[in-house]
């Protein structure tokens, strides 16, 4: 019986801890960089969060600058931007075990940005573009060794230019996006 | 219903409060209709003496339409400016220089019908992409030769009062390996080189030419930025007014939106940096519209 008991002990007490290793607690945080940002003269990060009770689902919040004009005119541009994800293989709460840390996604995303224009040769103000995006975006997470995100995503944005200076009246344009992060999930 | 109202005031303050008459499929050139058509839209207050903006689309030649600067026009109508899309011959019945003549002669036929347009004649600018931005800068620096001036209805006229040329090249030798040129001209460098030659704006520089304003990213792959550069050096060296907005990491169809994040497929004149840089050099240099 003494036997018995310590073979349980030795033995199965420690199942629930590998277990454990087999199904690692899923990723709730990830810190991002915008590569093609980096491109076009401009950096932009990205913070994401998991919901715990509500994993098909994701909200990132995104800062970006840019310094694109060159030549002749020089420009500083500032991006704000908020998006929710809806995760394919994601399972919702409660079926932990298979849960994946990326995969398909789509995504719905706003971004509020300001640019601002001067002229280099006369040394004065150009003009500002205010502009407002929705996009609408479908993408893949590839998760590399549970700490590594890389995620390219195509979409369609449609912005609204506003002038606030009044010289030119707004306007609404629609594009197609690419848009490829790489990021550290925490 | 307080709110509604508020909302529409809004809705009409963020729109703009000049609405656009449009002219749709004006014929500029009866003997080649339907290629030669335009777009016209007209700021709907009644004013005259309004400066003017004619957009030439890209295609390398062979495709495209008047429609793909419908919106640009349409902003500038709103914004108190006449503005219109040009639609051209293009693929054979394109070839050079049938192709330039066509946008030659729609400068002419919005000259010739001023005062019905309620534009000033003076005051016309063109503005292009790719193709097109070769099409107009040839047209700012060579409207006066006769070898290619147009033979329309209305033509041959001088050269506009600005140019805005946005990823256009400058000097068809540059390019001269794409089949695209080749057709235009109808043959290799070697075959035509008087082609290539007549066709690129920078052969023709000269003092006197019309202000300039070059836009082009700088990753663009099919024509190289260094092209604009070339260009907006010869013009300043013989004292044209000219300038060059130099895109980072922009290309000829892509180009960055607004956060610094992502890349939009889209041409350099959709940029949000672009605008403010077109509104002010129109202004500064043929007057805006309420000049």
């Amino acid at each position: 019986m003494l036997r018995a008991m310590l073979f349980v002990s030795i033995v199965l007490l420690p199942l629930p801890a590998v277990a454990q290793e087999r199904a690692p607690e899923p990723k709730e945080h990830a810190i991002s960089l915008h590569l093609l940002g980096l491109v076009s003269g401009g950096i932009a990060l990205s913070y994401e969060r998991f919901p715990v009770r509500a994993r098909s689902w994701s909200f990132a919040f995104s800062v970006g600058t840019r310094l694109p004009a060159g030549g002749d005119y020089a420009s500083f541009a500032l991006g704000l931007g908020a998006e929710a994800r809806w995760w394919a293989f994601n399972d919702a709460e409660g079926a932990d075990d298979d849960r994946l840390d990326g995969g398909f996604f789509v995504s719905g995303r706003i971004e509020g940005g300001w640019t601002h224009v001067w002229d280099t040769v006369q040394d004065r103000a150009v003009g500002d573009t205010l502009s407002i995006t929705h996009t609408l975006s479908a993408g893949w997470r590839f998760d590399v060794a549970r700490a590594i995100e890389v995620t390219p995503s195509r979409g369609r944005a449609q912005t609204t230019d506003f002038d606030p200076g009044g010289t030119l009246a707004a306007w609404t344009r629609g594009s197609p996006t690419v848009s490829l992060t790489v990021g550290w999930m925490p | 219903m307080r709110f509604f109202l508020c909302a529409a005031l809004l809705v009409l303050l963020v729109l703009g409060c000049n609405p656009a008459e449009e002219r749709t499929d004006v014929t500029y050139d009866v003997r080649f209709d339907p290629d030669t058509r335009l777009d016209l839209y007209l700021p709907d207050d009644g004013r005259s003496g309004r400066p003017a903006v004619l957009f030439v689309h890209g295609g390398g030649w062979h495709i495209g339409s008047k429609e793909a600067h419908t919106t640009d026009a349409e902003r500038l109508a709103r914004s108190g400016w006449v503005a219109g899309t040009v639609g051209y011959r293009l693929d054979e019945e394109g070839r050079f220089p049938a192709g330039y003549q066509d946008v030659h002669c729609a400068l002419a036929y919005v000259r010739a019908h001023a005062d019905e347009l309620r534009v000033d004649p003076d005051r016309i600018a063109v503005a292009g992409m790719s193709a097109g931005g070769h099409l107009v800068s040839l047209l700012g620096v060579a409207a006066g030769d006769e070898r290619i001036a147009t033979d329309c209805e209305w033509g041959p006229t001088g050269a506009p009062a600005a140019v805005i040329s946005a990823a256009g090249p400058q000097d068809l030798r540059e390019i001269a390996f794409a089949d695209a040129t080749q057709e235009f001209l109808g043959g290799t460098l070697e075959e035509v080189p008087e082609a290539y030659a007549l066709a690129s704006p920078i052969d023709h520089v000269h003092a006197g030419a019309p202000p300039f304003l070059f836009l082009h990213g700088s990753f663009d792959v099919f024509v190289g930025v260094e092209d604009s550069e070339r260009m907006d050096a010869a013009l300043r060296e013989v004292g044209v007014d000219s300038r060059i907005a130099v895109f980072p990491g922009g290309g000829h169809l892509l180009n960055p939106g607004t956060g610094g994040g992502d890349l939009q497929v889209n041409i350099p004149l959709t940029t949000p940096e672009a605008w403010p840089i077109i509104a002010d050099f129109l202004e500064r240099t043929m007057g805006g519209p309420d000049a």
